[in-house]
């Protein structure tokens, strides 16, 4: 009887005895990203379950990442196969609205210096010795864009998925905090007055709105056709948005689906912050890169934006750059208000947003191209 | 390897931006092409409600 008590009462300490400093670190880890979720309400849709999911999987022995564990079906169901991240795309597409950036298709180009930072991280990420396909998914952080970066890396670093993902949507959330000071820093007192026209009337017909993504998909992934999942959806679901007829499917996609996925995916990605895989030097120096992968986004767009300036003859505000970089829409909200810091009239948000989705578009793109030449080079 | 990043970053570079400005130019066309008509667009609101 009594050996039947210490046999049970040991049972029940095993999951204690066998938890490793790795484990309570990753809890600890967990516990803050539920607190920025939570308390500081920087992307809880996703850092919830991110946070949430890094506890469950540092719960010792009860190997929800294991061959038959829950996460795992998540994550053999949706992320390795790259299902949600284009699932999500679907999502965005009908949430967003492109009539900014067809009004002034100029600053489509904002929306690709933008993305100048992801290609230079890449070379900084190989001088620091990572391989080709790790250094590619370390640089694609600075798509500012969560599910691009997701797509990229379960195809090329899966063992690196973890740590981009968590740098890409918390890096996200503090855009408001990393790009202002850079804007300040490189932009002159002139420039940033500089007031934007707005049409005096719409100029933006039906039938372009309806014609754009679907020319964009066409044009797009003929040239880089590796990225036709992202971009086909995303696309999918501007059209479907424009074309008003399928309301229900839209509505599904922006809410039902997206929130589903938006779940399975944070929980997926939780899954892979095991302590014993996850914490180890490398983990932090993703961190870093990812950071500096957004602040070299954000230089390219403004100062692309000023050789915009200065070909326009001033007419175009340099502060719309930092927008081309995604984040939607947080980056174009930044701009509105770093605007106005210096003229309380000055009304950029348009523009903004306009570089905003370019920038959606941008990110998509250097990622498809990326995916396209690696695979030219047989890396793919 | 840096020489095979720094051909991939070179065209990852120039390929989004030649992209995105070709993509410019066929809004510019398309714009040109089907021109905003105020009255056309309220029909077609119409036609949809």
């Amino acid at each position: 009887m009594e050996e039947i008590i210490i046999t049970g009462i040991s049972a029940l300490t095993s999951g204690l005895s066998a938890i490793t400093i790795q484990n309570i670190i990753m809890i600890a880890v967990g516990c803050g990203l539920l607190y920025l979720g939570i308390k500081k309400g920087y992307e809880p849709l996703l850092l919830v379950p991110i946070g949430f999911g890094a506890i469950l999987v540092n719960i010792p022995l009860a190997n929800l990442m294991g061959s038959d564990g829950l996460l795992r079906h998540f994550y053999e169901f949706g992320v390795a196969n790259e299902v949600f991240p284009c699932l999500i795309f679907i999502g965005i597409g009908a949430m967003t609205d492109f009539a900014p950036l067809l009004e002034n298709p100029r600053i489509l180009l904002l929306g690709a210096a933008g993305q100048f930072g992801i290609f230079l991280t890449f070379l900084i990420a190989l001088l620091l010795g990572f391989n080709l396909l790790d250094a590619v998914s370390i640089g694609i952080i600075g798509a500012c864009d969560g599910p691009t970066a997701i797509y990229v890396t379960s195809k090329f670093a899966p063992h690196l998925l973890g740590a981009v993902s968590v740098a890409a949507y918390s890096y996200m959330s503090l855009v408001p905090l990393i790009q202002p000071p850079i804007m300040r820093m490189l932009t002159t007192k002139r420039e940033k007055l500089i007031r934007m026209e707005y049409p005096s009337q719409k100029s933006v017909s039906k039938k372009v709105k309806l014609l754009f993504p679907i020319v964009v998909t066409i044009v797009c992934c003929i040239i880089a056709p590796m990225g036709t999942p992202l971009m086909g959806m995303l696309m999918l679901g501007n059209l479907m948005k424009e074309s008003g007829v399928v309301a229900r499917l839209t509505k599904a996609s922006e809410n039902e689906i997206a929130n589903i996925v938006t779940l399975l995916l944070g929980l997926s990605i939780g899954g892979t912050m095991d302590g014993n895989i996850f914490l180890k030097p490398q983990t932090l120096i993703v961190l870093a890169l990812g950071l500096l992968a957004i602040c070299l986004d954000t230089v390219t767009g403004v100062l692309f934006g000023k050789l915009m300036c200065f070909l326009s003859k001033g007419k175009i505000n340099p502060l719309i750059g930092a927008a081309g970089i995604s984040a939607y829409p947080m980056a174009a909200r930044v701009v509105q208000i770093e605007g106005r810091r210096y003229d309380t009239n000055n009304w950029l948000l348009m523009h903004a947003m306009g570089a905003n989705t370019g920038g959606q578009i941008g990110s998509v793109m250097a990622a498809a191209i990326v995916l396209s030449v690696l695979k030219g080079v047989g890396l793919g | 390897m840096v020489a095979k990043g720094l051909v991939i970053a070179f065209v990852g570079m120039v390929g989004t931006l030649l992209t995105l400005w070709l993509l410019t130019l066929i809004v510019e066309g398309l714009k040109r092409l089907f021109p905003y008509r105020e009255e056309e667009e309220e029909t077609n609101d119409k036609g949809r409600s």
